[in-house]
């Protein structure tokens, strides 16, 4: 096997395994809870892409870990009502703000940028028509769902 | 060379994240009681050109909820869409209105206004279908 197409077999390999896997939403839609009424839900997915798939940095949702951003993954959580920050821990920190009603549900995409060194990944807030679109093309990463 | 080097390595700085804050004042919002849940529809495009320099355009179509009301104007809640202010952070924000003008944004979270350096005109009509 030549040099050139060994080294193609590991880039592709380590591409690949930087992206999701997991079921996607239409096969788990059964088995997410519905929403507390007291609650809203964030929703936060990451488009596949091979840009900058290494950079898998933790969100935050007010300062606490609420998951990973993968390429091509989405994961939920329900939190209270009220102001909300959500930052990505990378090489520069770029929040976002965005207030949570009760029984709302809202769409936050994470966003490969340039880094100085590597890449940074950033969150954007999303409306909820494409939100709903890009979570279900998805891959689910989140905790695992009670069966059904 | 190093006058080169020196211009690229800013570049990359800048590039790396290095907006500014979004200007902005603490304000006192006053929620809607007259005007409480009345909707508008912008019947043109608006640019938005605020001074961190993230350029946003609000279509001709989107729909908006009064909300309340700050002294620079009506506060307008966008309903089918979200409105963010972006420097070195990212913001939801509101559009304010005063005189068919957007002349700022307010975020909801900093309870703050941001004024835009120049105001935009913002044709709306009233929506009263459900």
């Amino acid at each position: 096997m030549s040099r050139i197409r060994l080294l193609v077999i590991v880039i592709l390999s380590a591409l690949l395994a930087a992206c999701a896997s997991g079921p996607r939403l239409a096969e788990i839609q059964s088995q997410i809870p519905n929403l507390d009424p007291a609650q809203g839900r964030l929703y936060f997915y990451r488009s596949d892409s091979f840009v900058g798939g290494g950079v898998q940095p933790n969100i935050l949702v007010n300062g606490q870990v609420a998951g990973k951003s993968v390429p091509g993954g989405f994961f939920f959580v329900d939190a209270r009502p009220g102001p909300i920050e959500v930052s990505c821990s990378t090489e520069v920190e770029k929040k976002l703000s965005l207030v949570l009603d009760a029984g709302q549900t809202r769409y936050v995409r994470t966003v490969v940028g340039m880094g100085f060194f590597v890449g940074r990944v950033y969150p954007e807030l999303v409306d909820n028509a494409e939100g709903a679109k890009m979570v279900a093309e998805a891959k689910y990463i989140g905790a695992p769902l009670p069966k059904r | 060379m190093r006058a080169r080097f020196g211009t690229l390595m800013a570049c990359a700085a800048l590039a790396a994240g290095c907006a500014s804050e979004v200007a902005r004042a603490p304000v006192e919002f006053t929620a809607a009681v007259a005007e409480a849940g009345q909707r508008f529809v912008t019947t043109a495009p608006v640019d938005l050109r605020p001074d961190s320099g993230y350029s946003r355009s609000i279509p001709s179509g989107t729909e908006f909820v009064v909300v309340g009301r700050i002294a620079s104007g009506l506060v307008l809640r966008p309903t089918s869409t979200v409105l963010t202010l972006e420097g070195k952070h990212m913001h939801e924000a509101y559009a304010v209105r005063d005189r068919d003008r957007l002349v700022g944004l307010y975020l909801p979270v900093e309870r703050a206004y941001s004024a835009l350096p120049s105001p935009q005109p913002m044709p709306v009509r009233e929506r009263k279908e459900p």
